[in-house]
């Protein structure tokens, strides 16, 4: 924290007018408190006073506007910096070095729930999707595979009541638009089985 | 003050009489000569131009109502004191008010905003030409010291702290400077 300057008009350097110095202090905003006390009771009642505090308006608001570019070309970087009580106001009252680390720490965070998030939309993704060709030819490789599976089982132990048992009645098969190969056809595969096959093939 | 028989007919008798007041004329030439330096002095005073504003206003109005009371050799200096006394209360009103206080602090001083459109009230084009060109003249020492405290709005304490300087080298600087900056500001009214 920096203190106001502790100035009297006899402790200043005499190069200004003492009184014209303490006014620039004044005006600028440097005088220490009882200083400042001090002045203003003069300005109460001091006529040249209330003028030195005119003429160091004056001058200081001619020099704030007289900004030499060399000024910009010495430390643009420093023109450009609002003052201290903006750069503040800019950060939420935080201090520079605090304020970016905390800026960090959300960037972290939020691309952590970003990978997170598109983890859980792929996955959702896959459970709702229509099965992809790939997984069509599997099933029906799996399909074909089990029928084969299941004709030589017949072809060992032919035995109709097994098959009646073990598939759906001609009607039912009929009526969901299956049918088994006639008696004494076997090596042929079912139409259903083919139609549900030949995508894959 | 104009005695009851001498009121206009038709006017009420009862009607209080007109309070003396300074003329319109001499108000006019009051504004004329005083409100600019009114105005520097009341932006020196609050540091705030909204604020100087309000109290050169107020200033004013006392002035056509009660100026009449002040000798006319001394209608400036009377001038000053109202203005000072309205920028005093005006400052201790404001500064009880919260939230006046808190736009304060989060604006930058309201005299270094002023560039770079400056408020032609208190100062002429020409005067920031000749400030301009006398800049350019300082030393590039006395010049830096003038760059931060203006410019960057840096106290003078911590001007000397980035610059490694002692205090006084730094006060002493900107004294220089300031002198040489407010010789070409005289040198216009010459």
């Amino acid at each position: 924290m920096l203190e106001p300057i502790q100035t009297s008009p006899a402790a200043a350097v005499t190069v200004l007018n003492p009184l014209e110095w303490q006014a620039f202090l004044y005006v600028a905003g440097e005088l220490a408190p009882d200083a400042e006390t001090t002045f203003e009771a003069l300005l109460a009642e001091s006529q040249p006073a209330r003028e030195a505090v005119v003429a160091a308006v004056q001058l200081r608001a001619a020099i704030a506007a007289a900004e030499p570019p060399s000024a910009a070309t010495i430390e643009p970087a420093r023109s450009s910096t609002p003052p201290p009580a903006q750069r503040h106001a800019f950060s939420g009252g935080l201090s520079p070095k605090r304020y970016w680390t905390m800026a960090w720490r959300g960037v972290l965070v939020a691309s952590a729930a970003a990978v997170v998030a598109a983890i859980c939309l792929s996955r959702t993704h896959e459970v709702d999707s229509v099965p992809s060709p790939w997984q069509v030819a599997a099933n029906a490789h799996d399909l074909a595979l089990r029928w084969s599976q299941w004709n030589n089982l017949t072809d060992s132990e032919p035995t109709k009541n097994d098959l009646a048992a073990a598939a759906p009645s001609d009607e039912a098969a009929a009526g969901e638009g299956l049918r088994l190969a006639p008696d004494g056809d076997e090596e042929v595969a079912p139409k259903w089985l083919l139609s549900a096959v030949a995508p894959a093939m | 003050m104009r005695p009851p028989e001498e009121q206009p007919a038709g006017g009420s008798p009862e009607s209080e009489p007109e309070p003396p007041r300074l003329s319109p004329a001499l108000i006019a030439a009051l504004h004329a000569e005083h409100a600019e330096d009114l105005r520097r002095f009341l932006v020196g005073v609050l540091k705030n131009a909204a604020w100087a504003e309000d109290a050169f206003q107020a200033t004013f109005a006392k002035a056509v109502e009660l100026g009449h009371g002040a000798r006319p050799e001394s209608l400036k200096g009377w001038l000053f004191t109202v203005a000072y006394r309205e920028a005093l209360q005006l400052r201790r009103q404001r500064c009880s008010d919260e939230k006046y206080q808190r736009q304060r602090n989060q604006e930058p001083s309201e005299i270094s905003r002023l560039s770079p459109q400056p408020d032609q009230r208190l100062i002429s084009q020409e005067a920031i030409e000749r400030v301009r060109e006398a800049l350019k003249g300082l030393p590039a020492e006395q010049r830096e010291v003038v760059r931060l405290r203006i410019y960057e709005d840096c106290k003078f304490a911590e001007i000397a702290e980035r610059l490694k300087l002692p205090l006084g080298t730094v006060l002493s600087r900107m004294q220089l400077a300031l002198k040489k900056l407010r010789r070409s500001l005289d040198d216009e009214s010459h």
